[in-house]
């Protein structure tokens, strides 16, 4: 591993001295809006005059964005008074937001107009300086414009970025380009991140300067990874870490006398109560809830159970509801004219809302950015106190926010991942690459590796995806549709085919593409009522009749029809099918790891139930209530079995139609679906029968036939934990799944194609085949490989299970085994929830002529 | 008499051999080429085939029934080179090529030009008549017809036990008013097919599935399940 950069903290610049190096047509425009500079301002506006770069991490709601433009403007308009803005692109914004048209006005057109007016008034003309928007849905005939007559500051969103790059006409313009800012970095942390993180690179390699580079992140960490993410290799990125001046008032409450209540489904009416009251004693609410269906449901439960009382006041807000609606919500929320809003991820970004007294969070948000993020939203103005109320739902729920509190008061932080080597994203990007022009492969090689994502880039990796491109793994040579060329004896690389531009500009993006099912109730109860989406591939596997999970609730398919799936709800039996597919979020890794130290410190503690009760009341910020439930909970499940901790993972087990094996592992689903993979995987094989399994964030279940989980245990091993992840999920939907998404990014699968868009349907069809196809050519192929690594990497946390497998070798972490006459407490919520896959051994062969067998001996028995 | 082998049937009196394959969609896959990856079922198509031959030995007739070609209207040449590689087994091993036209044969005069195929809507053999299946056919009502062989519903069946599940090709025999019915799954690889169970099969005739019995198939292998309908109580 190469040594990281170093990433200096930034120290704040006193008002006075940033005072002197304003233009004094830009300071007299602030100070007649401003008291003040902001905490942020005076951490950012030296530096970026100075043209260092920074990432900037601050609170919501701290004037970052301000921040960060106003010393280019102030660069900008002492330009245009000296007549010497010149025709080209001086700054790129970049955002992963679309709906960014609003904040900008407020952020750059306005003061721009209005200091053009000062001036005017001074008798000072300026040249005017030109802002361009361009995403995805800027007309051509505006792209034209922009194209004729050059922003200054171009604002745009990543795909629209490298689709820039491509362009000749602006690529001439951006080569003098003097700053780039990246706003929203924290939300970049994935795939969009990655492809990012190549397109400012390839911004960088065109531009005879380097520009500066202008993070802006609300609370993330660890910051010295986001820094080096946002500046690459090689460029020193100063921390402005500005402290959270916001004192954040959290509270934890659950409807009923006690967390039992909540959990009894008839009385999780009191939830409606609790909110309207909470509601009512605020001007406005914003509710987070954990996925979007859960958003409509609470909508419609709370104008339902409350007639006329929230018509026309309560609204929804998430990803899968059109722009139009979205700008409506967002501006009636801005006007005042709603009391409740209620949203599921789409409302933690940065977008305007205006004041927000309350902001409620139900069910836990699994990680403490997300919660802060969350929280941030109340309050949304320079130095007003964030008020936000944790409601939550059962004991699981109980005990993960309370940490949750602990860790938000003590602004403890959990790290976020950031992708690396994907090569499905690079794919795209040498393609995009090899449109702009003939390169030499090893300057390439050298652009994408001063990425962070790709620092560690290997030549052969990077040489399989230009075989892959260039069509090396072709069966057939004449069959070849290659994207660029490659010629080994110059070792040039270039386009390929005259339609090489149209693909890519109409495929690019790391978003995939889903097909969609929207579950309704057929039947019963709620009939009409839309209940969640599952994918297509899952309804697919569905029989009438079938079970099965969706958002923690159990429904019961009856039939489908067109892009609609017809079930029944209130099902108690247990369900029939693995739910591979979750909408739900995963408990963070140090999050569920903190869990499991607080459960130690109580398992210390456990027989003095008046100090533990106190410890817990101290050590979480909560009220005596919640410390007595949480008590409560640990106590059972310390009488019943044992309680699980940081030190101890408890293996519950207790025989039903199968043999189950009841892991309690807190450390969140994303590590804990490694550790059930490999351990089904290991009592699989000794068998060779499936083995099924259930994944929770605070354990996970086997289930199968004789399971010798001690033997199990021993097979697992820090070597070959990973070769054996690998293995078993050869065959498994995710690894589908994830190679479709890989395809496409990589090109491998166009969803435009000749002008006419491709449905998801067919993508998966079309990804059946490569899937077939590429595992016939080399087990190794490039995105074959990626998708792997998305699976277990991204989408799993190998890292951190291959840590506990180790801690488990070493002994540090003990195992113990308890037989237990039906499932615990602790193992409730997991048991519930269901199997959600299955490790396959048997071959398909072999289960067909096993299940003839039965159906045969069925019939002799009939028969006798 | 009649045989099930692997995904064909082999129907055999007086000394005449003749085997059905079903609908083989040749060039399904020509769209992943445009991506850059080229891959071809017709090896396997044709590693399948002789297989299928190295157990019947040469036949009299070899019907197809239907849809050869994927997308003949468009067919390219890669298209038309695994049809010739195809034909040119099947000639290998029969003494006459038969093609039943199905709802994507349309422009199909090349394939009897050059490939010395009888194109035909129906074949009738000693009773059998053989149909794509996408519509009803005069020549299916005749008396002398008992037994109704079709293709184009791709059937296949998912097979459950617990959580674990797998979906089959299968053949599916029962009756319909009069006529002995033989639902015949699609002879192409790259795509499984349609779970009788739970998804309607496109079928002009409102067939009772569910009295119809059951044959699942993997590689040559086929195995009787019963009736449909009594599978699925269970």
């Amino acid at each position: 591993m190469k040594q990281t950069s170093l990433h200096p903290p930034v120290i704040p610049l006193e008002s006075a001295t940033l005072r002197t190096h304003l233009h004094p047509l830009v300071r007299d425009w602030f100070f007649g809006r401003f008291k003040d500079f902001s905490l942020t301002q005076q951490y950012s506006l030296g530096r970026i005059r100075d043209r260092k770069h920074i990432l900037i991490s601050a609170p919501t709601g701290g004037t970052k964005t301000l921040s960060a433009f106003l010393s280019i403007l102030n660069y900008l308009i002492s330009l245009a008074e000296k007549q010497e803005l010149e025709d080209k692109i001086y700054a790129v914004y970049t955002s992963p937001l679309k709906a960014l048209s609003n904040d900008i006005f407020v952020n750059l057109e306005q003061p721009l107009e209005e200091i053009r007016a000062l001036g005017m008034a001074r008798g000072i003309t300026l040249q005017p300086i030109r802002v361009g928007l361009r995403t995805g849905d800027t007309s051509v005939s505006e792209r034209a414009k922009q194209a004729r007559k050059t922003p200054h500051i171009m604002i745009t969103t990543p795909e629209s970025l490298a689709i820039i790059l491509t362009t000749p006409v602006f690529v001439e313009n951006l080569r003098a380009l003097e700053f780039v800012i990246v706003d929203e970095i924290h939300a970049l942390t994935n795939k969009r991140g990655v492809f990012l993180s190549l397109a400012l690179e390839r911004l960088c390699a065109y531009s005879l300067v380097d520009p500066v580079r202008i993070g802006l992140s609300a609370t993330v960490a660890p910051l010295e990874t986001i820094a080096h993410f946002l500046g690459g290799e090689g460029r020193e990125v100063g921390i402005a870490a500005v402290p959270l001046l916001k004192d954040i008032e959290i509270r934890l409450l659950y409807p009923g006398k006690s967390i039992l209540d909540a959990e009894e489904a008839s009385t999780q009416r009191g939830v409606y109560a609790l909110l309207d009251e909470l509601i009512g004693s605020n001007r406005t609410t914003l509710i987070f809830t954990n996925t979007r269906n859960a958003t409509e449901k609470l909508v419609h439960h709370l104008e339902q159970q409350f007639p006329g009382k929230y018509s026309g006041l309560i609204g929804a807000h998430h990803s899968s509801m059109s722009k139009e609606m979205r700008f409506m919500i967002e501006e009636r929320l801005r006007k005042g004219e709603l009391k409740v809003i209620v949203s599921s991820t789409s409302l933690e970004l940065g977008i305007d809302i205006g004041s927000i007294d309350l902001v409620i969070l139900l069910r836990s948000p699994k990680a403490v950015s997300r919660a802060l993020q969350r929280i941030g939203r109340a309050g949304h103005q320079l130095h007003a106190h964030p008020r936000g109320v944790l409601v939550v739902m059962d004991r699981d729920d109980l005990v993960e926010c309370a940490v949750l509190m602990k860790e938000m008061v003590e602004k403890s932080i959990d790290r976020a991942h950031v992708p690396e080597n994907a090569l499905d994203v690079l794919a795209q990007h040498i393609y995009g690459m090899a449109i702009s022009k003939i390169w030499e492969a090893d300057e390439m090689l050298s652009v994408v590796r001063k990425s962070y994502c790709y620092r560690n880039l290997t030549k052969d990796d990077f040489q399989s995806v230009i075989s892959y491109l260039a069509g090396d793994y072709a069966l057939e040579h004449r069959h070849v549709y290659a994207k660029i060329w490659y010629d080994e004896k110059t070792n040039q690389i270039g386009k390929k085919g005259k339609l090489a531009r149209v693909i890519y500009l109409t495929n690019i993006g790391t978003i995939p593409t889903e097909g969609f099912i929207e579950v309704v109730i057929g039947a019963g109860e709620g009939k009409g009522l839309p209940v969640g989406k599952i994918d297509e591939g899952f309804l697919e596997r569905m029989k009438r009749g079938d079970i099965f999970v969706l958002g923690g609730q159990k429904y019961q398919f009856l039939h489908s029809k067109g892009m609609k799936a017809f079930v029944r709800a209130g099902i108690t039996k247990n369900p029939t099918i693995p739910s591979w597919f979750s909408e739900q979020l995963p408990l963070s890794y140090d999050t569920a790891c903190a869990i499991g130290r607080f459960r130690s410190l109580v398992h210390e503690r456990i027989k003095d139930s008046v100090g533990a009760i106190a410890f817990i009341q101290s050590y979480c910020y909560c009220s005596k209530d919640v410390a007595s439930e949480i008590y409560a909970y640990f106590l059972a499940q310390e009488r019943f079995a044992a309680l699980p901790t940081d030190k101890s993972i408890i293996v519950e087990r207790f025989k039903e139609e199968k043999e189950f094996a009841l892991f309690h592992a807190c450390y969140g689903r994303r590590v804990n679906e490694v550790l059930a993979r490999v351990y089904a995987y290991a009592a699989g094989r000794l068998k060779m029968r499936d083995v099924e399994i259930g994944v929770h964030d605070h354990g996970f279940f086997l289930a199968g036939e004789e399971l010798d989980i001690e033997k199990v245990v021993k097979q697992i091993t820090v070597k070959n934990m990973k070769e054996l992840l690998l293995e078993a999920l050869e065959r498994t939907d995710v690894l589908k799944r994830r190679f479709r998404h890989c395809a496409a990014r990589s090109l491998m699968i166009l969803r435009t194609y000749k002008g006419r868009e491709k449905s998801v349907g067919k993508q998966q069809v079309h990804s059946e085949f490569l899937l077939h196809a590429v595992r016939g050519i080399s087990k190794d192929f490039p995105i074959l490989r990626e998708a792997r690594r998305e699976v277990i990497e991204d989408f799993m946390d190998v890292e951190h299970a291959l840590r506990i497998v180790k801690q488990i070798e070493q002994k540090t972490l003990t195992l113990r085994t308890i037989r237990t006459p039906f499932v615990s407490p602790f193992g409730l919520q997991l048991y519930l929830q269901g199997k959600s896959d299955i490790i396959s051994l048997e071959h398909k062969l072999s289960f067909l002529k096993r299940m003839h067998q039965l159906h045969q001996q069925t019939i002799e028995r009939k028969g006798a | 008499m009649k045989r099930f082998i692997g995904k064909g049937i082999l129907l055999e009196e007086e000394k005449e051999r003749v085997l059905i394959l079903g609908d083989m969609h040749i060039g399904y896959e020509q769209g992943i080429h445009q991506a850059g990856v080229a891959t071809s079922f017709i090896a396997d198509t044709c590693r399948e085939l002789e297989t299928i031959f190295a157990l019947t030995g040469n036949v009299t007739t070899c019907v197809l029934l239907g849809d050869v070609l994927h997308r003949f209207a468009k067919a390219g040449n890669d298209e038309w080179r695994g049809v010739r590689e195809i034909v040119t087994l099947l000639h290998k091993w029969c003494e006459e090529l038969v093609v039943v036209r199905g709802n994507h044969d349309v422009g199909v005069v090349p394939l009897v030009r050059e490939f010395n195929v009888r194109l035909v809507d129906s074949w009738t053999w000693k009773g059998y008549c053989c149909v794509h299946g996408d519509k009803d056919l005069p020549a299916l009502h005749t008396r002398e017809v008992h037994t109704w062989i079709i293709g184009h519903g791709h059937p296949a069946y998912r097979l459950r036990e617990g959580a674990k599940s797998e979906l089959y090709k299968c053949f599916l025999e029962g009756t319909y008013k009069t006529k002995k019915i033989i639902l015949v799954p699609s002879f192409f690889g790259g795509v499984i097919g349609t779970d009788v169970s739970t998804y309607a099969v496109p079928y002009p005739w409102a067939f009772t599935l569910s009295s119809f019995s059951l044959y699942l198939i993997e590689g040559m292998q086929v195995f009787s399940f019963g009736k449909l309908g009594q599978l699925e109580k269970k």
